[in-house]
């Protein structure tokens, strides 16, 4: 374990994890003195029946100030005023959010609004712009990906102006992150797989990107290890309670992990694929996860050889040598989305090309690549990733993910080799 | 991996470690809102020219510092405590910074409770409220330092204060204050650290995310121990024993207290030996006796933190609980040229060891078996050697 | 009661000799982006990019020094001094203390490895500070002797792969451009 010669980490989340976590609801809110808080979500959660259990568990002893679950995909600032307003006319004093990525962020930004007492979220943009704690703030993640629920940064959209905002705060951490087996579920197969693999994505690349630390490195294996072990019982029998706590404690770690290590060129494309294509987070990470292995192996190689461990098994790490394990560890992630691929009947993908929508219809054409390459360039992860990308490199990179051939590894122009195990080309 | 049905998991505590740490801490400041801080610190941290350097990194921050108080002793007093509040608030304080080992961190906590309050009765927090807002508070570990800063505990003349809230916000790790210490003196702290760690993830009630804070406690200090004590010791294992020491606080904070640190806080305080001393002697007799008489015996990813990757994946499933107490073993025998590793050298009558015992008996006969507490003391008066995990 | 004027109040210092050590880079590192942004392609190229209004201001916390480089009327990059006011700041980067910013200045934190240890808080939008750490990138690879600049970014540019052109020549120019008025 390198200790890194500058380091920062945060987790300031308080856990409740467990089968009935959610039961605790009223305790939590009592500790942090909340008599009304208000829910957000979204049609889709609220739609599943998820909304009942916190319900449930509010009973009669906690005064609920409403459900709000008219929160859409691409949620935005005009979402987060309108909800801001009906937590001002309910009176509330806290918030609890159910739900994936797009609803948490909107609830932190529904939080800014109604504990800054103001109407232009324009105000908090960027680093230090907050600096007092917020109102309490609850998560309650019903997918085992985003992470978000550890994370302290919202992504919020202004579609008026056709920007993304960007608020980085540890203000933004929620008070309480509530892990229960119940509200995954439900969940399907393909949507299991590929928030899983999101969430293996998070930690992969916290382990070799640029700001790892001792407690990004031991909480990324941790999650890796459980999502390995648990993975295929989670699509396969999704009625397994035990595999489905699992996850979620998984996804958790890992955005742990990642939320203080931060993420590389996987995350980078990835986002960009999404912004360009709308495909959903999750399925860019399954696909380009080896790809964005692959490509910094010469600087990382050593770390990615490591990952062998919680991804295949002791057994497999100790009969492999040292060399050999990065290039293994990259096969074992293909043959996950392989499997997967198997498991969900062919819905989860294994390469750009085979992501297609609820029609068929291919969702990354192969001309909008070029596109893809140029925007990735002006995404942040970049900053993290170990070695650089210009146009050409990324649009490589995209190209052999289109057509799901591993990357031609003597093309990659390589800076400095820092990997302590070479790895031949 | 274990997950329990149900469990929590809290820390509060931002760890901000590595070149030029404490430079940032005036930015720190400011971004919760607080620009006066006043500093905790006893006089062998001022001595060792620790608060100069705390100074020098205050240069062109333009803010100022309230007081470096530095009188905080080997005992912790409500005395020093009230002191330090009546400083606080003629300087007109709003944040607070403890520098240097366990008792400046109590102080500062306890001083915490009283001005976040208003304060001058701490006996009023018998009891400490979930939802505290205190005001923020940063710990600059030392050479000195325990692990107890980053908990969430508080000893004032012998009452202990407890509440998540009085974890600091920020500990600032910086190589510049982790002065050079004898051998016993780096040494002990980190032994004890580590004997909380591993005792928290050998606990049933373990789960996945202390689990990785005790790896990575755990981790930091095999690697860096023998480093830190041997031939000077490099400025870098220190910087990872103190991170390693750091985290320990926080794990600790997360797990139920277990039969080892029970066991050595009782034998300290009935002895007047160093609860180090004892947590240090007593950890490989602890896993010992775990491994050989209880039947749920030692989880074999202990030897994952203790050995590193490419030996735990070497060895058999079986023997891997064996192989993590063995090396622990190895690794507190080879200290015996610095430090005492059998309670026999401490001259501790066999009465005391009895009274021990039964002290903690009672809270862990369930889950050890009868007698296990003084089987437990026993092996580790006579220094047993490693059994293999036979009876 | 103790006698609290024992422990007397502390006024932070001052680092006066680092405070202009980094100012007389900024100076150099912004007359520098003006010069590669008449010369260089690729510098070019990314500041075409950019949006007319584009104003950056790199400076320390909490009180300097610092350096803007935006463009003007007509469009051109300029290195426009240290003074932000009357300019409207699109890309805010601020060093969060003078330490900082040395370890930057003297080459011992890259550009990424500045980010990657939190040393920087950037108020602006995110594809803006992409280009303009690539644009410091190729500014430095200018401006440095390659075992320097090496260590400073992540991958050292080929010289096989530019033009011999720029290579020397490019050189030469903009520390021409730096250095004179």
């Amino acid at each position: 374990m390198q200790i890194p010669g500058y380091y920062e980490f945060c987790n300031k989340v308080k856990t409740v994890s467990g089968h009935n976590a959610l039961d605790k609801l009223p305790e939590m809110l009592a500790s942090v003195n909340s008599v009304k808080p208000l829910i957000i979500t979204d049609k889709g959660v609220n739609g599943a029946g998820l909304i009942e259990p916190v319900k449930k568990a509010l009973g009669t002893k906690v005064k609920s100030g409403g459900v709000y679950d008219d929160v859409p995909a691409d949620s935005d600032v005009k979402t987060i005023k309108d909800i801001a307003a009906k937590y001002r006319a309910a009176k509330c004093d806290s918030i609890i959010a159910v739900g994936g990525g797009s609803v948490l962020d909107t609830a932190k930004g529904v939080n800014i609004l109604v504990s800054e007492n103001s109407d232009n979220l324009m105000n908090f943009v960027g680093f230090g712009a907050l600096k007092r704690r917020l109102k309490p703030l609850i998560a309650v993640p019903t997918t085992s990906g985003t992470g978000s629920e550890m994370t302290l940064v919202a992504v919020i959209a202004d579609h008026e102006r056709d920007v993304k905002m960007l608020f980085p705060s540890l203000f933004l951490l929620p008070d309480f992150a509530v892990l229960d087996s119940r509200m995954t579920k439900t969940l399907p197969a393909a949507l299991t797989a590929f928030t899983a693999m999101d969430a293996m994505t998070h930690a992969c690349e916290a382990y070799t990107c640029l700001s790892k630390n001792p407690l990004s490195d031991s909480t990324a294996v941790m999650a890796i290890k459980l999502i390995s072990d648990n993975i295929m019982q989670g699509v396969k029998k999704p009625g397994d309670m035990e595999a489905r706590l699992a996850l979620a404690n998984a996804s958790a770690l890992a955005g742990m992990s990642f939320s203080n290590s931060m993420v590389g060129m996987i995350h980078a494309i990835g986002h960009s694929i999404g912004a360009i294509c709308h495909v959903p987070h999750g399925v860019c990470m399954s696909v380009l996860l080896p790809y964005g292995l692959e490509y910094n192996l010469h600087k990382t190689g050593l770390l990615t050889g490591e990952l062998l461990f919680p991804l295949k098994g002791e057994e497999a790490y100790n009969s492999a040598k040292a060399e050999e394990r990065p290039l293994l560890t990259i096969r074992a992630i293909r043959e996950m989305n392989s499997e997967l691929r198997k498991a969900t009947g062919g819905k989860h993908p294994t390469c750009l090309k085979e992501i297609v929508d609820r029609d068929g219809n291919m969702m990354v054409p192969r001309e909008v690549l070029s596109d893809i390459a140029h925007l990735s360039l002006n995404d942040g992860a970049m900053v993290y990733n170990p070695e650089d990308l210009d146009y050409n490199d990324a649009l490589m990179v995209l190209e052999k993910a289109w057509e799901g051939e591993p990357l031609d590894r003597k093309k990659i122009r390589k800076g400095k080799q820092t990997s302590l195990v070479k790895v031949k080309d | 991996m274990q997950i329990p049905d149900y469990f929590k998991f809290f820390n509060k505590t931002r760890i901000i470690s590595g070149k030029k740490a404490l430079e940032n801490i005036p930015y720190e400041l400011q971004s919760m809102d607080s620009v006066k801080p006043l500093v905790v610190t006893d006089k062998r941290s001022v001595d060792e020219g620790l608060a100069k350097i705390l100074i020098d990194a205050y240069g062109d921050s333009g803010l100022v510092i309230g007081a470096v108080f530095d009188g905080v002793t080997g005992y912790t007093s409500t005395k020093a405590v009230l002191d330090a509040a009546q400083l606080f608030r003629a300087r007109g304080c709003d944040s607070i910074i403890a520098m240097g080992g366990e008792n400046c961190a109590f102080t500062a906590k306890a001083l915490n409770l009283l001005v976040s309050y208003k304060t001058d009765d701490l006996l009023q927090f018998d009891s400490l409220p979930d939802n505290m807002h205190l005001r923020p508070f940063i710990v600059i570990p030392t050479s000195d330092s325990s692990g107890r800063e980053t908990s969430t505990r508080s000893v004032i003349d012998g009452r202990i204060y407890e509440s998540d809230e009085l974890m600091p916000d920020i500990a600032v790790i910086d190589p510049r204050m982790l002065k050079k210490r004898g051998k016993a003196e780096t040494i002990l702290p980190a032994l004890r650290a580590m004997a909380e760690a591993v005792e928290a993830c050998t606990e049933d009630a373990a789960n996945p995310m202390n689990d990785s804070f005790a790896f990575a406690s755990i981790q930091l200090i095999c690697e860096n121990l023998a480093a830190a004590v041997n031939g000077g010791g490099s400025v870098k294992a220190r910087l990872g024993l103190a991170n390693g020491i750091a985290i320990s606080g926080i794990v600790w904070s997360n797990a139920p207290e277990g039969i080892g640190s029970a066991l050595a806080e009782e034998l300290a305080m009935r002895t007047g030996n160093s609860r180090e001393l004892c947590a240090a002697i007593l950890l490989p007799h602890t896993l010992d006796y775990k491994l050989k008489n209880t039947k749920k015996s030692v989880r074999g990813e202990l030897l994952l933190p203790v050995a590193g990757i490419d030996r735990y994946c070497a060895a058999a499933e079986a023997e891997r609980g064996l192989l993590g107490v063995e090396e622990i073993f190895g690794m507190v025998k080879g200290m015996s040229k610095h430090i005492p590793v059998t309670l026999k050298e401490l001259n501790i009558p066999r009465y005391i060891l009895e009274s021990t015992a039964e002290a903690v008996e009672d809270s862990f006969a369930k889950m050890y078996g009868k007698g296990g507490a003084l089987m437990i003391l026993e092996s580790a008066y006579n220094g047993d050697g490693f059994s293999g995990g036979k009876k | 009661m103790m006698n609290i004027n024992k422990y007397p109040e502390i006024k932070s210092g001052s680092k006066l000799i680092k405070k202009i050590y980094v100012a007389v880079m900024l100076w150099i590192v912004g007359r520098a982006i003006q010069a590669a942004s008449r010369v260089d392609r690729e510098v070019k190229e990314e500041f075409g990019r950019l949006s007319d209004d584009f104003m950056m201001h790199l400076h320390v916390l909490p009180s300097g020094p610092g350096m803007i480089v935006g463009k003007d009327k007509n469009g051109k990059v300029r290195y426009m001094g240290w003074n932000p006011k009357g300019k409207k700041i699109t890309l805010d980067m601020k060093v969060k203390n003078i330490e900082g910013a040395i370890l930057m200045f003297t080459f011992q934190e890259s550009t990424c490895v500045a980010s990657a240890n939190n040393r920087l808080a950037v108020s602006g939008n995110v594809p803006d500070t992409m280009a303009f750490i690539r644009i410091l990138n190729i500014v430095e690879t200018y401006l440095l002797p390659k075992i320097i600049t090496s260590l400073a970014v992540k991958r050292y540019p080929k010289w096989s792969q530019m033009s011999p052109l720029r290579k020397y020549a490019g050189r030469v120019l903009v520390y021409v451009r730096t250095f004179t008025f």
